[in-house]
């Protein structure tokens, strides 16, 4: 077909109406409705949390036919994705499975890997165990620990040691009440809520805190007491101090991680003056 | 006559389409051949013809043999024996039992792709009982049966069981619908049976009793496949007895109830083993314990491909070490390894072509992998799905660019992905078969200059000349549909998601890729024309998917009217208030006419 056929939009080897009948095809030639049809945006813009419906509208831009010409096309231009719509509100630290909520099938994993991956998580023996890997073991107190203490270790880290801090393998049964606490970030108006009682180790907060203010992405890091995070760097731009329950505000890694679970009311990412 | 029949083997089977066009085996006059100069003209007998068919095996091959004139279309017709239905739709079951009598192998393909990720409704179809019950009347000498994406049920396992008894291989691939005690019935019932392989089918029940169904007295297997049975109970004893009978078996791939120590014992009996699938890599075991395994790998000289590592117990990954410089294939999708173990494991891989992995790896871990492995050809990068480390990124891509220049086949999902990391893969692996980008965000531009990214994938397809499937992702405008009309001429499989501004692109793809088989679009603003710019190329191709975009019913409608050929579905919600969008319209080529199994939600056009 020539390119000229559709050059204005309509080709011109539309049939009269009498050759279609009128049940089937009552308007003839069809226009397409005025169609205001937000699809993208919904990693981008969801602005409210609480969004979830896979027909939400958003903030992206309206989709709207261009010219009144049109009588056959549905010529939707469609906005770039404005930076504004970058903020967005991510998933909670809790809402891991479904990373974009309100997108059916995306990203394209197929649904066997997902129930296996996400089964296979809940069956992890070791709670101290990193969920990125295994080259650096955070004892349960929280400091590195090396190969030999490993394997001195390995009696220790029995399965009923393990059993009592892992996540109940069924996920909708919590083993303990969530414990939600504050975390807020300078230069951020909006405060995030993180579950302490899923979180294993100061490793484990440190990357939690990376997801959840996308650190990633705006190139910053965090340092998280004595254990830095994942990017390692000496001369982090922030620093993470938490408020004890006697409304003190401390620095975080000090302390075992039982010990700051259990005593630490709100965290704050303050920004670190070089 | 025997020269000349060794010559037409010989020609057949080095260039046959030039002889076909050749040979006009029913219409020797015309040409002025003096009698005495052996005349390629001649018309073939039909022995003659059925025994230069026996060595064309390949499915596009016989097809285009049974398209050169009616006698040959019967003759290959009755000598065929393998048979692929890429659409069970597109044929009745009746129709390929009468064409092909001897059939021995048969292949069938359901749901459509996106049904994979859960974009089609349950119970939409793609049943394989009404195929049985005919193929159980007319072909009882039936020996391999392979699924994907399709329903069936226990009793239809059993209906399998019993109406093929020289059943050799059943392959059921992202099937759904059946339990563990289908599976009981075929290990109990056929006797001959060689290959058993499941793989992502997602299962009403399991339990490991299905095992204990294999009769005393089996001996033939040579591949069993059964790790994505998550069942936590085995019978160890019965797998234990099963394999040590088997002295044939080339494939075994466990499940996850098998731990790292019953893996030692059921490899001590089958060293000969090719490819494996490791159960749960654990519960984890001392030092002593782990050196014992290695060596028990070591002792299987023949494995080339490994998978599974359900649950890698930390610091084991280490007793695979002697295998690795034979390993070809290594699957670890499911492990979330760090990149010190993966570099220390790839470090010793040369030879490694098909390497699967999980994105906890990160970077450095890809880096490690473009270091050692510079024959790989087929890279897969998952996401961890808790999405708790930062993945990988263009910088990863980069590194297998430039370290992997034999790349044929990369599936890459990552959180941010730039135009010139594309780029630099385009101009290195130039041999891409398959380009699957998987940008997390929907239609995130190039993070570093926030332009589209049309360029990268047009320099994919403008220097990949043998790119055949391509998977788009990020921001991308028409332009990027253009590029691929343009350029990709030999793809065949499409799959667009978040994509596109207008109808022009789409219009760009139809009329561009010729070669075009299957095309699935999601969520893009395609409407009515850009379906209708198609309505010359759904006949050639297998199917079409759009879903989510701004099809209506009257395109859906006018498409169906004047292409008769064509079975046009449609998914249409009913709550949507007047709305004359479509959810989700399927447009395949069939002779069947529009099936009868369609269940409520699916119109007819």
């Amino acid at each position: 077909m020539s390119r000229s056929l559709y050059a204005r939009g309509c080709p011109s080897v539309f049939p009269d109406p009498i050759s279609i009948p009128a049940l089937i095809c009552p308007v003839l030639p069809f226009e397409s409705p005025a169609v205001e049809r937000d699809y993208m945006g919904i990693g981008l813009g969801v602005k409210d949390e609480k969004a979830s419906s896979s027909t939400a509208s958003f903030s992206a831009a309206a989709l709207m036919p261009t010219s009144a010409d049109d009588l056959c096309g549905s010529h939707l231009k469609l906005a770039p994705p404005s930076s504004s719509a970058d903020d967005d509100g991510g998933a909670d630290g809790a809402d891991d499975d479904e990373p974009l909520s309100g997108n059916i099938g995306w990203p394209p994993i197929s649904s066997y890997r997902k129930a296996t991956t996400r089964s296979l998580s809940t069956k992890e023996p070791c709670p101290s165990r990193d969920t990125i890997g295994m080259a650096t073991l955070v004892h349960p107190q929280g400091h590195l620990i090396d190969d030999q203490e490993f394997d001195a270790s390995q009696a220790d880290l029995s399965n009923d040691e393990c059993s009592s801090r892992m996540i109940n393998p069924s996920p909708k049964v919590p083993t303990r009440k969530s414990l939600h606490i504050k975390v807020s970030m300078d230069g951020t108006p909006i405060m995030r809520k993180l579950d302490l009682e899923t979180i294993q180790g100061y490793r484990h907060l440190s990357l939690e805190l990376h997801k959840l203010f996308k650190f990633y992405k705006r190139n910053l890091s965090c340092e998280v007491g004595a254990h830095s995070s994942f990017k390692e760097s000496g001369d982090a731009d922030f620093l993470l101090t938490y408020k004890d329950k006697d409304g003190d505000w401390m620095l975080v890694g000090n302390t075992p991680w039982e010990l700051f679970a259990r005593t630490a009311r709100r965290l704050r990412i303050m920004k670190k003056v070089k | 006559m025997k020269r000349k029949a060794a010559e037409e083997e010989q020609e057949t089977q080095v260039d046959f389409k030039a002889t076909l066009v050749v040979s006009k085996c029913k219409c020797p006059t015309g040409e002025d051949e003096s009698p005495s100069k052996v005349s390629p003209l001649l018309p073939l007998s039909d022995d003659l013809m059925e025994h230069v068919l026996k060595f064309i095996t390949d499915h596009k091959d016989r097809n285009t043999v049974s398209l050169v004139c009616k006698a040959w279309n019967a003759l290959e017709a009755s000598g065929r024996q393998r048979v692929f239905v890429g659409n069970c739709y597109a044929v009745s079951a009746q129709r390929v039992a009468q064409r092909f009598p001897r059939l021995k192998s048969l292949s069938l393909k359901g749901k459509p792709r996106f049904a994979d990720f859960d974009l089609v409704p349950r119970n939409w179809g793609a049943f394989v009982l009404p195929w049985i019950n005919v193929l159980s009347e007319s072909h009882p000498f039936l020996e391999e049966l392979r699924l994907k994406r399709m329903t069936l049920a226990d009793d239809c396992l059993e209906l399998i069981a019993s109406a093929f008894p020289q059943l050799k291989a059943l392959v059921l691939t992202s099937c759904d619908g059946f339990s563990t005690d289908g599976l009981a019935s075929i290990a109990a019932n056929c006797r001959h049976l060689r290959h058993l392989e499941l793989t992502e089918n997602i299962l009403n029940h399991k339990s490991g009793a299905w095992l204990r169904a294999f009769p005393v007295s089996c001996t033939s297997l040579v591949s069993l496949d059964f790790e994505d049975l998550d069942h936590d109970d085995i019978d160890f004893e019965a797998l234990e007895g099963l394999i040590s009978q088997c002295n044939n078996l080339r494939t075994l791939k466990l499940n996850r109830a098998v731990s790292l120590l019953q893996l030692q014992l059921l490899l001590a009996k089958c060293p000969q083993l090719i490819e494996l699938g490791t159960g749960s890599f654990s519960p984890g075991v001392s030092r002593e314990e782990q050196a014992k395994l290695g060596d028990c790998f070591g002792k299987c000289s023949q494995l080339r491909t490994l998978s599974g590592f359900w649950v890698v117990a930390p610091g084991h990954l280490s007793v695979i070490h002697p295998l690795c410089s034979n390993l070809v294939s290594l699957n670890l999708s499911y492990s979330p390894i760090c990149d010190g173990e993966l570099s220390d494991l790839v470090s010793q891989c040369p030879k490694i072509q098909k390497l699967w992995l999980m994105d906890t790896v990160e970077d450095k871990g890809l880096e490690a992998v473009a270091l050692s492995c510079k024959e790989l050809r087929d890279l897969r990068v998952y996401p961890d799905h808790t999405r708790q480390g930062q993945g990988v990124s263009e910088e990863g891509f980069i590194h297998i660019a430039e370290g992997c220049p034999n790349l044929r086949a990369i599936l890459y999902f990552c959180n941010q992905m730039t135009n010139a990391a594309v780029d630099v893969m385009a101009r290195n692996c130039t041999d891409l078969e398959s380009f699957r980008l998987c940008i997390m965000e929907p239609a995130k531009p190039d993070h570093t200059t926030n332009a589209p990214m049309d360029e990268g994938f047009g320099a994919i397809v403008r220097h990949c000349k043998a790119l055949r499937r391509l998977s788009l992702s990020g921001w991308l405008t028409d332009k990027a549909f253009e590029y691929i009309g343009q350029h990709a001429k030999k793809l065949e499989r499409l799959s667009v998601a978040f994509a596109g501004e207008s109808d022009v692109g789409l219009q760009h793809v139809l009329r561009g890729c010729l070669s075009l088989k299957k095309l699935e679009i999601r969520d893009s603003p395609f409407g009515d024309m850009a379906l209708l710019s198609g309505l010359h190329r759904y006949e050639s191709m297998r199917s079409l998917w759009m879903s989510s975009c701004s099809v209506t019913i009257t395109g859906c409608q006018w498409l169906a009217h004047h292409k008769p050929r064509l079975n046009v579905e449609v998914i249409q919600k009913r709550d949507k208030d007047n709305s004359t969008l479509v959810d989700s319209v399927y447009v395949y080529r069939s002779v069947a006419g529009h099936r009868g199994d369609r269940p409520s939600f699916v119109m007819a056009l």
